[in-house]
């Protein structure tokens, strides 16, 4: 089914890891080439930069292309976009797969954009079918479930042949996003998503058991940590599109903010699984932050500040802990840098930081009252002459 | 295969040396596991969110707490901050030089963003320099830059490229040039000074790993400018011709020294440019999808054709 084989997909790993460990100092440059030649494949791969650059412009001439063919066949009513969809779905499906077998591209950019944009244009085309009214928002809940479940179905699909982790996320998340138009009952429609992202979280980490981080264990590591992530979201009635609920529920869903980020940590810890780790430290951040609305207490000013002093203070105890064990390490943890992609993700957060500026205020002065204060149009942690 | 089978094979057949090995097989295992990305994302948010906090109490509360609290309080942690880290900075050099504490590198910038807001509250409430007080901003930038090379920190650089900017932006604001291609003359000196001072610094092999940063930083500047200065009613067309050249130079840049994200720049910022300027005054849905179409596929046939030929994962 797999367009990939198991061979294929172990030996780019092996290969990246080569690169990576030559870079890291644990292998001379020699050492690392020769064995990289011994584990190449015969594919088509390009570098990060490039692959989001094809994707995005294969993505938008994909859309355009749909848009010019229903214009050109002048077509107006539902029922005919949606065969225009679903006929558009197949070719760009069956175009992905043409160049992954002939062109034996891998994570070109082309090919998964092709390949992402038929999972959304058959979401589209049976939204459409299943109502002529599609776009008549009083009408939509029907279509859109359709709608979410052949998306589902779909990504499934796409993520068993190619294995693109975006297509297992975007097949999970539909499937649970199923439960919004499908549940008249606010509760039950979060408790079903919740259950959905829980479902795939076991599958997932059960499937993982055996490979570890070996391929297939990578991509189900992902995927499982997503579905954590995404109970969470869902069970998080403080973020965003939040309301009201009944009393059990809401206090319930209060604890699990607490007790979710906990367990997730304790898992991701036992078993040294890096995204698990990431991934709770920021549901853990979420809660700290929607603790006070959920508890429907007053936010201050200086609860960011009491927010940093607890992230800084624990990062420096952590650290301080880690530093006190034989060769800088407590139970296998270092705080050391290992590897030299480490070093270039924090490298690459620091050009980023160029987009966020703390501590700015506007760059208006108590002489210029037409520039109201909340501004930093121009950039810049500067001072400000205004608060 | 697994990866431990692999490397027991290479070691078997004498491709690696047994230390080599055992420190890989230590790491593919987790024998050893490094959480040295964790602590860092944490000391960020953690200094992001105590400045954002400080900014917003001290806005929220002067007047409840008074000037002589504030200041006080703000200056005892900027000295305290400082003291900290000076304390502990490995000796200058030329070249990079890795942390070996990176609670001093977020120690730092948390200072700088304090002293930001320092400067800020002073000027709000004893108007020292009055019409002039974007001169702080200058001030905040060089001291930034000093700090950054002393400490070899890459976000007190970037907090210091952008203060630059919002100087850049208040100085053309002050000398009355409020329209958007005034705005677009200083994004373009911006950039330009930020580019040059990269390449000085560069060639002086002064913290050489930093250039990038400058260029990213100036390149994406730059390409904004001239992007917004298309699609206006006259002009439009220079500007799209100077997005093809700096993009061409851009391309060719980013090839000759393997740094594919300024191949994306130089391609995506012109194809919107010339776009812009082509489609400019059309309203027929099928001339522009068509467009679309047929010069997005040229631009993916291009990029394949470079991705094939010197774009390889790297």
């Amino acid at each position: 089914m797999r367009r990939y084989s198991r061979e294929v997909e172990e030996n780019i790993r092996a290969e990246r890891q080569l690169r990576e460990w030559a870079r890291s100092g644990l292998l001379a440059s020699d050492v690392s080439a020769s064995l990289q030649a011994e584990v190449s494949v015969d594919l088509r791969r390009t570098n990060d930069a490039l692959r989001l650059t094809l994707f995005a412009f294969t993505a938008v001439i994909l859309i355009a292309a749909v848009w010019l063919f229903g214009e050109l066949l002048g077509v107006h009513d539902s029922t005919s976009f949606a065969f225009i969809h679903a006929v558009s779905a197949l070719v760009s499906f069956g175009l992905a797969d043409l160049l992954v077998a002939r062109a034996r591209l891998y994570r070109f950019g082309v090919e998964e954009a092709l390949a992402i944009g038929a999972i959304v244009l058959l979401a589209v085309s049976a939204g459409e079918f299943a109502s002529p009214d599609f776009r008549v928002t009083s009408q939509i809940l029907f279509p859109l479930t359709v709608a979410f479940a052949a998306g589902s179905i779909g990504a499934l699909a796409v993520y068993l042949r190619f294995g693109y982790l975006l297509a297992a996320i975007l097949s999970m998340a539909a499937a649970a996003a199923i439960a919004f138009p499908l549940v008249e009952s606010r509760v039950g429609e979060r408790a079903l998503a919740a259950s959905v992202f829980l479902l795939v979280f076991f599958i997932a980490k059960e499937t993982r058991r055996p490979h570890g981080e070996d391929y297939p264990g990578d991509e189900y590591g992902v995927i499982q940590t997503i579905a954590w992530f995404g109970m969470y979201l869902v069970l998080n009635l403080r973020l965003p599109g939040g309301g009201e609920f009944p009393f059990a529920f809401y206090w319930t869903t209060y604890a699990l903010t607490w007790l979710i980020p906990i367990i997730g940590l304790t898992m991701g810890i036992r078993e040294k699984q890096r995204e698990m780790i990431q991934a709770n430290v920021v549901l853990a951040i979420i809660t700290l932050m929607t603790n006070k609305p959920y508890l429907r207490m007053a936010r201050h000013s200086w609860d960011p500040i009491l927010l940093g002093v607890l992230l800084m203070g624990v990062a420096i105890l952590f650290r301080r802990w880690l530093a006190k064990g034989p060769d800088n390490a407590q139970y296998g943890f270092t705080a050391k840098r290992l590897l030299a992609a480490d070093l270039r993700a924090v490298q690459l957060a620091g050009l980023a930081s160029a987009a966020i500026q703390p501590g700015m205020g506007s760059h208006s002065s108590p002489s210029s009252p037409a520039l109201k204060p909340g501004g930093g149009e121009s950039g810049g942690g500067g001072a400000s002459g205004s608060f | 295969m697994r990866m431990l089978d692999r490397l027991a094979r290479w070691k078997e057949s004498g491709a690696i040396s047994k230390p080599q090995h055992d420190a890989i097989a230590g790491i593919v295992r987790k024998d050893r596991f490094s959480v040295y990305v964790e602590l860092n994302i944490l000391l960020y948010l953690g200094a992001l969110s105590i400045a954002g906090g400080v900014a917003w109490t001290v806005r929220e509360h002067f007047s409840d707490l008074g000037d002589f609290a504030i200041l006080c309080s703000l200056s005892v942690v900027l000295v305290l901050s400082f003291y900290y880290c000076f304390s502990r900075v490995l000796p200058f050099s030329m070249g990079e030089v890795e942390s070996p504490n990176p609670v001093v590198d977020y120690v730092l910038y948390l200072a700088c963003a304090l002293f930001s807001v320092t400067l800020g509250y002073i000027e709000f409430r004893f108007e020292v320099l009055k019409a002039a007080w974007d001169y702080y901003l200058l001030v905040s930038a060089a001291l930034f830059f000093v700090l950054a090379y002393r400490f070899d920190n890459r976000f007190v650089l970037s907090l210091g490229l952008s203060t630059l900017a919002g100087w850049f932006g208040l100085r053309f604001w002050r000398f009355g040039f409020i329209s958007p291609s005034s705005l677009r003359g200083a994004a373009l000196a911006y950039g330009a000074i930020v580019a040059a001072l990269g390449s000085f610094l560069q060639s002086r092999e002064i913290k050489k790993h930093f250039f990038e940063t400058y260029l990213h930083i100036a390149a994406n500047v730059v390409f904004m400018a001239m992007l917004s200065g298309v699609d206006r009613d006259a002009g439009g067309w220079l500007w799209a011709a100077a997005l093809v050249a700096l993009g061409t130079f851009a391309v060719m840049m980013g090839i000759r020294n393997r740094k594919f994200a300024f191949v994306a720049y130089g391609t995506i910022y012109p194809y919107l440019g010339v776009s812009l300027e082509l489609l400019r005054g059309i309203h027929d849905d099928v001339t522009i999808l068509s467009y679309i179409v047929v010069s997005g596929t040229a631009v993916v046939v291009w990029l394949v054709y470079l991705a094939r030929r010197f774009g390889r994962e790297s």
